[in-house]
């Protein structure tokens, strides 16, 4: 690799964990594409510096979110349950299951879900109460905003939680990333405030990712000289973007978390129908 | 233990991680000019930066269990646990 290409990663990286932190997807997206059409990686190794990546802008926005008070914890680690139990699931149902259809069908969720939001033109009403479960748990919580600190409902937990193990599943199916379900399901589902959605999502694809790190590694398609680069752009993009989320509106937020859950989409009915034909 | 704690925890392991990384790179750099260390010695510590990150991961889920059990909050003790033996099997299996 020369130093050209070196620095080149470090600025689409950086851009990536910008992106990354600011909606709530990790880096993968745009990481992925980038290392296999311009610089001619093996998908896997890109997949994997995919991965590194998302657990870089997780890890690099973590600390920034934590203090501004948009990340929940408790809804956090309550939905990683479920994202842990549906990986294994997936991971046990991997011989037996059509990826290719599920590829498809999970491409067009994501396109459905994406009309949905532009359709979906104000921000989300608040909601008048909580889920009485979600009030048990003691879930419902601050956000800190312009106008003083307000507290925020959650709703609809149980069926959050079904979508995080679909989440997990997916991700031990299709060996993705499953952050634009995660966000999906706390916004549209939970209807949790959109940047608590972001900063909640941050903090758990770290963990989902890393989870998922291992069997790359163990298939030695973790390449030391692609994943450095990708890992200090990554760190720069996603510090910055940690600062911007609690200044960017979120209206601008949810059209760029629009136009990539609709990237991710096609490419997945793309994958999905070239499996098939 | 504060919620924030379990972020800086992070931003210094990050940190360090990227740190790692860039001494690596000085390493390499070195080894391509004037041929001084191997090249491999670099690219091990490119390897443990990088395996810092992902058990950075763990170390994020365990601090969590602290916090909970600092605020008496069982439930989600116990969420984080699950969730860090998890993560373990998952690491541990493959490496």
């Amino acid at each position: 690799m020369s130093e050209f290409d070196f620095i080149t990663i470090i600025i689409a990286s950086g851009f990536a964990g910008l992106i990354g932190a600011l909606t709530g997807l990790g880096g993968g997206i745009i990481i992925i594409p980038c290392l296999t059409l311009i610089f001619h990686i093996p998908i896997h190794q890109a997949m994997a510096a995919g991965l590194i990546a998302t657990i870089t802008t997780s890890s690099g926005s973590a600390a920034t979110l934590l203090e501004q008070g948009f990340t929940n914890l408790k809804i956090g680690m309550f939905l990683e349950v479920g994202t842990i139990i549906g990986a294994f699931v997936g991971a046990l149902l991997v011989a037996i299951t059509p990826i290719h259809l599920l590829q498809t069908l999970f491409g067009a969720i994501l396109l459905s879900s994406a009309l949905l939001l532009w359709r979906q033109k104000n921000d989300q009403i608040m909601q008048k109460t909580s889920d009485p479960l979600a009030i048990k748990l003691g879930m419902p919580a601050q956000l800190p905003n312009s106008m003083g600190n307000h507290i925020y409902n959650v709703c609809r937990i149980k069926m959050g939680f079904l979508l995080m193990m679909c989440a997990g599943l997916l991700s031990g199916l299709l060996g993705i990333g499953s952050g634009s379900v995660k966000v999906l399901a706390m916004d549209q589902v939970m209807r949790l405030p959109y940047k608590v959605a972001t900063a909640t999502s941050n903090f758990i694809i770290g963990i989902t990712a890393a989870a998922s790190i291992g069997i790359y590694w163990s298939h030695g398609y973790v390449n030391e000289t692609t994943c450095t680069p990708v890992v200090l752009g990554t760190l720069c993009g996603s510090v910055l973007g940690g600062h911007f989320l609690k200044k960017w509106k979120t209206q601008l937020l949810r059209q760029i978390f629009m136009i990539l859950i609709s990237i991710i989409g096609i490419q997945m009915i793309y994958r999905g129908i070239g499996g098939l034909l | 233990m504060k919620e924030q704690q379990i972020g800086i925890v992070l931003r210094y392991g990050v940190l360090l991680a990227a740190l790692i990384l860039i001494f690596a790179l000085i390493g390499l750099s070195i080894a391509n000019h004037f041929h001084t260390i191997p090249t491999n010695y670099a690219l091990s510590l490119m390897r443990w930066g990088i395996l810092l990150l992902v058990a950075l991961q763990l170390i994020r889920v365990m601090l969590t269990a602290v916090f909970f059990s600092s605020q008496k909050e069982w439930f989600y003790v116990g969420c984080s646990i699950f969730i860090a033996f998890g993560l373990s099997y998952s690491l541990f299996k493959c490496f």
